[in-house]
Parts: structure tokens; C-alpha cells; sequence
């Protein structure tokens, strides 16, 4: 069980996860952050040309 | 950016998204803006060759930052097919995806709610057939939240606790059932062929799930859309709907469950929420959910 966080949310190991993942790199999405390890997932963040953002997951083991 | 007014007559919420009415609508096939950019041709919505899954601010949000968000997940990048044909291992990995959208959107002050969702079909209003989901982070707790945690009051504890032991030990409605994952039909269920499939150990959200339930979990999803589409042999539209915990400040309630909404009450005939359905407020139903759940136990056999 996670330990919880006092104001409530995800649990400060998950949202630590995801923290790290929250590098931008305003390239218009041609080039990307460094891979982020999220469980079996690897997560590259990048930001669309209109400054979307785009996650893009991939297994660690391939596809 | 939409306006969020809050209705006193319903004590609810509804918001205005008025560039909504541009999105994309039904697009050709060759004009599918969740297919990969293809080499030299038009750009999509996805800036590359191939994917596995991906996620991205919605184009025409209901909601965006600093007041929620509204995110696109794409499943796969080959335009057919649907969540039950994912290769299982892509069916897990989506569930790492969720939980890891659910952990992020869930950590924003902005966000009380965090709710995944899938819309399948033009009966219920979908505008791309690519295989997607979305995720809306809504800046205030959403009726079915609160009414969710108002049932764990009422039941002295969590409610989908109470209920997936009542209907393990009735067995009338159970339609499937694996090592993490209690599926059965609703003793009152509002839609003819409603299944919910709730965690069988107490699991407030995707998070507290070990990896083992998530696959459980992705396995059980897949078999209850199969089955759906086995029941009337044809693509059954439905609403999955994710519920979990509230993220708010102090509100941790909530146990791990995924509702399906099909509207289909035959092969051919539409369940349409009417009259005493939306005036009232009162579902009237068909279909007994003892023969729903018969229909569905056979289907997902069928269905595999």
C-alpha cells in the first residue's frame, strides 16, 4: 500500500515518477527530453509546435 | 478556454466549451488525425512514423491548465482494431499509462478528479473510429465522484467492497471473474448489458495496484469488450468509464473500478435515456440484469 501524501493525491513515490519526467523542450516536437523509466515504460515528453504537450510511451522491452 | 457554471436547480456543475463545436468530425480515413505522420504526408496529430501509445493535450479541450486538463490517449498506431484486439502486453502497457496520467494530473492543485475514459462508437458520439481514449482533469469533484463517495457513507464503508462481496456471494450476476478482478452485471444496473468491473482487494486507484493486478486488470478489460461484441455479433458501443479516487485535498475515499455503459438493448434497438430518464431521473430498464449477466456470461465465452 502507498504511503499517502497529507494533503491527499498520489503517493509522493509515483508523483516523485513523474516529477522527473517534467523536462520541456520547446523543439516543436522534433526532438525530445531523455527517456523516463515509469514501471515497464519508457516516457519521452514533447511539446507540439502549438505547445501541446505529447507523451510518448514505449515498453522497455520493445514492442 | 471554457467557462465552468454551476447549476443551483441540479446543485451540478456544466461547462461551456464552445470551440468544441469545431472538432474534428468523422474525418476520411485517410484524414485521421490519431494515425502516425506518414513519410511526406499530411501531419497528424502525432509528429512521428510509429508509436506505441501516446498522449497529448487535447485539441479542443473541455478543460486545460491553470483549470483541469483534457488529454487524448492513443492506443496503437494502426488505425483499426479496438481496445479488445490489443496485443495483451500493449493492453498492460495502458494501464501503466493510466497510471502514470493519473499520478501526474492527480498531483496538480488545479485537479480534484482525474477520470479516464473511452467513448466507443457513433451511437455514442464518437468523432474518430482510431482506437483512443481520453482523460479529463476536472477542476471540481463531478456528480458520480461524490455520489460514489456519498455510498461509502451510506454502506458504513467502501461501497465496492460491500458490493463485490454481495454479488460474489449471490452469484447470480457475475459474468467474470480473475485473481484481481470481480466482474458481474449491477443488481441495479441503469443500462441493459452494464458490467462493472471492480478490484477485488481494496484498491483506492491504479497506483496501490501491484503489477500483476494491472495485468489482471488489462486482461479482464479486454474480455468484457470481446464479450460485448460477441453478445449481439456486431461492435458494441459503450462508455468504459474509470473510477477512482478523488485526488482533492483530503479525499482518498474511493476504491478502483471500471464501468461499462453499452447502450445496445438488442442487435439493433438503442436504450434511449428519455423521459423518465432524463426528466425524472429514473432508469427504465428492459432487461432483468440476471439475463444480462446469463447473455454475457455465454458471450464472453464466446467472445474469449
Amino acid at each position: 500500500m502507498m504511503e499517502e501524501k497529507p494533503s491527499g493525491g498520489p503517493s509522493p513515490q509515483d508523483a516523485a515518477a513523474t516529477d522527473s519526467a517534467s523536462v520541456v523542450h520547446p523543439d516543436g516536437g522534433r526532438e525530445s527530453s531523455p527517456h523516463e523509466s515509469f514501471g515497464p515504460l519508457e516516457v519521452v515528453r514533447q511539446v507540439k509546435e502549438d505547445g501541446r504537450m505529447l507523451l510518448v510511451y514505449r515498453r522497455s522491452s520493445g514492442r | 478556454m471554457s467557462e465552468v457554471r454551476f447549476n443551483e436547480l441540479r446543485g451540478e456543475h456544466v461547462v461551456y466549451a464552445i470551440d468544441r463545436q469545431e472538432r474534428t468530425f468523422l474525418p476520411d480515413r485517410a484524414e485521421c488525425p490519431l494515425d502516425p505522420t506518414g513519410p511526406g504526408g499530411p501531419p497528424t496529430e502525432i509528429p512521428l512514423a510509429e508509436f506505441e501509445i501516446v498522449v497529448f493535450d487535447n485539441r479542443f479541450p473541455a478543460f486545460e491548465s491553470p483549470a483541469g486538463a483534457a488529454e487524448v490517449v492513443v492506443y496503437s498506431d494502426s488505425h483499426g482494431g479496438s481496445f479488445g484486439s490489443l496485443a495483451p502486453a500493449r493492453a498492460e502497457a495502458l494501464m501503466w499509462v493510466w497510471r502514470h496520467r493519473y499520478a501526474e494530473l492527480g498531483a496538480r492543485e488545479d485537479i480534484e478528479y482525474v477520470y479516464i475514459f473511452e467513448n466507443r462508437g457513433v451511437e455514442i458520439g464518437v468523432t474518430l473510429h482510431h482506437p483512443h481514449g481520453q482523460i479529463y482533469g476536472y477542476p471540481f469533484l463531478p456528480p458520480v465522484a461524490a455520489l460514489e463517495l456519498a455510498a461509502d457513507a451510506r454502506m458504513g464503508g467502501c461501497a465496492q467492497c460491500r458490493l463485490g462481496e454481495l454479488e460474489r456471494a449471490e452469484d447470480r450476476r457475475v459474468v467474470y471473474e480473475n485473481e484481481a478482478v470481480l466482474g458481474y452485471v449491477p443488481h441495479a444496473a441503469r443500462w441493459p448489458y452494464e458490467v462493472h468491473l471492480t478490484m477485488s482487494r481494496h484498491r483506492p486507484s491504479l497506483i496501490e495496484c501491484e503489477p500483476e493486478e494491472l495485468r489482471l486488470l488489462a486482461l479482464a478489460l479486454q474480455r468484457v469488450v470481446r464479450g460485448f461484441d460477441a453478445l449481439f455479433e456486431r461492435t458494441m458501443p459503450y462508455v468504459m468509464a474509470v473510477h477512482q479516487a478523488p485526488t482533492g485535498a483530503g479525499k482518498r475515499a474511493g476504491h478502483l473500478h471500471v464501468e461499462f455503459y453499452p447502450p445496445l438493448r438488442d442487435a439493433a434497438r438503442l436504450k434511449y435515456p428519455a423521459g423518465s430518464e432524463r426528466g425524472a431521473g429514473t432508469f427504465i430498464s428492459d432487461v432483468l440484469p440476471e439475463d444480462a449477466a446469463l447473455a454475457l456470461r455465454e458471450a464472453l465465452i464466446r467472445g474469449g
